[in-house]
């Protein structure tokens, strides 16, 4: 007896529909008489999709959405296709002209290499009831499926460059460690914070939800304090069947501030970010303040001048059953709200906008809060289009969404879409624009004198098959873009680092040094000194790669990342900048363990007292049954990676460290008063 | 031209060997194309534009074992291309305008097949073409729709079920 398939497929076959004869070999050969096939490049079997998961690995840990779709509309390839304009009925084939002004033909593959930059408007309507309808309708142009909602099937065109980096890393004199901070004011967010006085970590349980751990700390030896449960303080606000993801934290005069994302399972898709701040100046008697929510999956924050922002994603769609895949109910659009507790209301109109081309379904929620002032509500603003990667200059906000190339089209290339917000006096929509190329984690921008660098990585997708077949892509190439203040293109260099992976990126002034990958790891230099005419120096190589890159003083940067296998072995490489045009390597520094820091840039601690770094360690000789961890710390010394102690624990592994004043902290994974080890200092 | 080597003609550029490859597959182009369109002129529409651009970029084709997923990739493009010509002209937003597939020319077989499909929502409809129709594997069909293997095996699974139970 057949199988369903075989019965449908029999049943397709015997339906009589069959190509007509107009469409026989003959019209085929007519068709294709005065076209050309492409020239295939010289073709290179190197996965982008295996690069694109180390480069994901190494990036920092920000939650990256998966593919979301390119459809770029095609006119006709009639009109990239020289004299193939027959079609079967004969139709003239001038499609621009029948179109709409706001449909754009895709670009010919041959002119793959232009960058294109996109201005896009943003839009603002009158009245809530207009915004839903909106977003309804734009809803509608897109399918999803419960399994993929965060996929799109095409970007939507509906239309028709602060006070920058302050260039060398300094920091003030503290005697306890900071999360790494990309710009040296902006406070970032992590799953570890000490202030110097107490220690608190979240503990992500295997069986049970994550808590949050207060040790207060005394001169090496630690005391546990107490225990915070910030899924039973949501609970305890919030009804219905909850799940809690907590992600990150924030300590600043003595409050802890918590971002959640909580979800509503009996809702679907309904979900919340919470920032919990809690009062820990007794860190034994902790207390909820204030449970400030907005709508939407937590993405990222910062902190910065008594300000905290945070940014998450909201589904407008969330809890429609469109996304089960029933289609029998209207697509019904939601507004985002925020509030305290229990108390919220939606955004009002004037506060959300729509922009002219759309990358993808969900809102982008940016509250300010005042973080002096009980994490008050100082603004809150939303833009439809998702968001992944957030850049925080001491004037703006860049939130920034890179995606990747859709399989429903024939010619695509990587986008980015980037929105800049001042916030400087509020939340202000400044500029959005689309261009080509990838940007892969917050490292890869930089803001310097009002114009805002970027690298980018660039590949033109063709075909993409599965593990059977070969893959092929086109090389990737990298390039550094300059945009204005407002976005616009001023320059941008040649391209680099061709049929590579790049992996980080560090602005010092009006240098750029990026580290890309394939077999070698090459370090560039660019000159930035002119937005116009941004150039390419030198380069130098050594094998592995450095997902981390941090001036060490006097032209001199240190890599932190994989050694050549990549796999268990964490190397220190120090680069000789001072001349552009010939950087080389000094020194190197491989060792056989794994640590965050090779994908959690937050993860690295740097001491500027003692100009020293602070690197966790898993050793490879670990086993499940006899784990080993530990930490190295190391300076930079004369031109060499100087190992100024190494310390291992058998029994435990060590996630993170923090120092306060003359010790270093290890967090292990162990359940008991071991949980912290402090290791004095040796130098 | 042998049969093995013809789809290596056509990769070298070959016009003839290349039409004498289409010529095998023009009823499943043109069926898969007029199932999913709905019309006979769409059909051929998409058909045309699938030839020119996969003569276009023949030459990128490395394994001819792929040439099967290959030419359906670029004929599934043409389809979505033109469906989306036809939502944006319409200015309607509409799922509802698509979900009306007209066809011109009923044979018998082929009305019962509509009405079958017609009970499917778009992407099952989408995923039992390129099964049935296609021949494409359900990971072959997971990458073009953005879905899981998993999951196409059992909406395509259900959708069958529930158009045999039509058909019957």
């Amino acid at each position: 007896m057949k199988n369903n398939l075989d019965f449908i497929k029999d049943k397709f076959e015997s339906s009589g529909i069959n190509a007509p004869s107009c469409l026989d070999e003959s019209f085929a050969l007519d068709a294709i008489k005065d076209v050309e096939p492409m020239k295939s490049p010289e073709k290179k079997p190197y996965t982008f999709r295996k690069a694109a998961s180390i480069a994901a690995a190494a990036a920092v840990a920000i939650a990256v959405f998966g593919v979301s779709a390119l459809f770029l509309f095609n006119s006709g390839n009639n009109a990239a296709a020289p004299g193939a304009n027959k079609t079967a009925t004969d139709k003239a084939s001038e499609p621009t002209a029948a179109l709409p002004s706001t449909v754009k033909p895709v670009k010919p593959r041959e002119k793959s290499g232009e960058i294109n930059v996109e201005e896009i408007k943003l839009n603002n309507y009158s009245s809530i009831d207009d915004i839903k309808r909106k977003l309804e309708q734009i809803g509608k142009l897109y399918e999803y499926g419960y399994e993929n909602y965060n996929n799109l099937r095409y970007i939507l065109n509906l239309s028709s460059a602060g006070a920058g980096s302050s260039g060398e890393s300094y920091y003030e004199p503290v005697d306890y460690s900071k999360t790494y901070r990309q710009e040296e004011n902006i406070d970032e967010p992590d799953t570890v914070k000490t202030d110097g006085d107490i220690i608190c970590f979240i503990e992500y349980l295997y069986n049970s939800n994550p808590r949050i751990n207060i040790y207060s700390s005394d001169n090496g030896s630690t005391r546990y304090e107490s225990r915070l449960f910030p899924f039973n303080d949501i609970k305890d606000i919030k009804d219905g069947d909850l799940e809690c993801e907590v992600c990150d934290m924030f300590l600043e005069n003595k409050r802890l501030t918590v971002m959640c994302s909580v979800y509503n399972t009996e809702k679907e898709i309904d979900c919340y970010t919470y920032a919990l701040t809690y009062d820990v100046s007794d860190p034994s008697k902790v207390q909820l303040e204030s449970a400030y929510f907005q709508g939407g999956r937590y993405i990222d924050s910062r902190l910065l001048n008594g300000r905290l922002y945070v940014i998450s994603a909201f589904n407008p769609f969330g809890a429609s059953s469109l996304l089960r895949g029933d289609d029998t109910e209207e697509l019904k659009a939601k507004i985002p709200s925020n509030g305290y507790g229990t108390e919220g209301k939606e955004l009002s109109a004037d506060k959300i906008s729509i922009p002219d081309i759309i990358s993808d379904c969900n809102i982008a929620v940016i509250g300010e809060l005042d973080a002096e002032n009980g994490m008050s509500e100082l603004d809150c603003r939303a833009v439809l289009g998702y968001s992944d990667t957030v850049y925080c200059s001491e004037s703006n906000l860049y939130l920034i969404s890179s995606k990747e190339p859709n399989f429903n089209s024939l010619h695509y290339e990587e986008c980015t879409f980037i929105s800049k917000l001042g916030i400087t006096d509020g939340i202000q929509f400044k500029a959005n624009i689309k261009t080509s190329g990838m940007i892969i984690n917050q490292y890869m921008l930089d803001e310097y004198n009002g114009n805002l660098r970027a690298a980018v990585e660039k590949s033109l997708w063709d075909y993409d098959y599965d593990d059977d077949y070969d893959d092929y892509l086109d090389s990737p190439k990298h390039s550094i873009y300059i945009f204005d203040e407002n976005l616009r293109l001023t320059g941008t260099t040649e391209d680099f680092a061709e049929s590579e992976s790049i992996k980080a990126a560090y602005f010092l002034d009006d240098k750029a040094y990026i580290i890309t990958f394939k077999d070698t790891d090459p370090i560039f230099v660019a000159d930035l000194s002119n937005p116009k005419k941004p150039k390419i120096l030198g380069n130098a190589m050594v094998s592995g790669y450095s997902t981390t890159l941090v001036p060490s003083g006097d032209g001199k940067m240190l890599g932190i990342g994989y050694g050549g296998d990549h796999n268990f072995t964490i190397k220190l490489t120090l680069f000789d900048v001072s001349d552009p045009l010939k950087p080389k390597v000094l020194d190197t520094l491989d060792k056989d363990c794994y640590s965050e820091v090779m994908y959690n840039t937050r993860s690295l601690v740097y001491n500027p007292q003692r100009e020293d770094y602070i690197i966790p360690l898993s050793y490879e000789e670990s086993t499940k049954r006899t784990p080993i961890g530990g930490m190295m710390n190391i300076k930079v010394e004369n031109g060499k990676i100087r190992l100024t102690d190494e310390y291992k624990i058998t029994g435990s592994l060590v996630k993170r460290c923090v120092y306060i004043g003359d010790y270093i902290y290890l967090l292990t994974d162990s359940d008991d008063e071991n949980q912290i080890v402090s290791v004095k200092y040796k130098s | 031209m042998s049969g093995d080597n013809v789809i290596q003609m056509a990769v070298n550029g070959d016009k003839l060997a290349f039409a004498k490859l289409y010529s095998r597959y023009k009823d499943r182009l043109y069926r898969y194309a007029y199932f999913k369109l709905g019309n006979d002129t769409d059909a051929q529409d998409a058909v045309a534009d699938c030839i020119v651009c996969a003569y276009q970029s023949i030459g990128i084709l490395k394994n001819d074992k792929a040439f099967d997923a290959w030419i359906f990739k670029i004929l599934y493009r043409s389809c979505c291309a033109i469906i989306k010509r036809q939502i944006e002209l319409k200015n309607t937003g509409n799922l509802d305008d698509r979900e009306n597939l007209t066809f011109e020319e009923p044979g018998f077989e082929s009305v019962e097949l509509k009405d079958a499909l017609k009970e499917l929502n778009e992407t099952d409809r989408d995923i039992v073409l390129l099964s049935a129709v296609a021949g494409f594997n359900s990971r072959e069909i997971g990458r073009l729709l953005g879905l899981k293997p998993n999951t196409v095996r059992s909406r395509l699974s259900r959708a069958l079920a529930k158009m045999k139970a039509f058909l019957r």
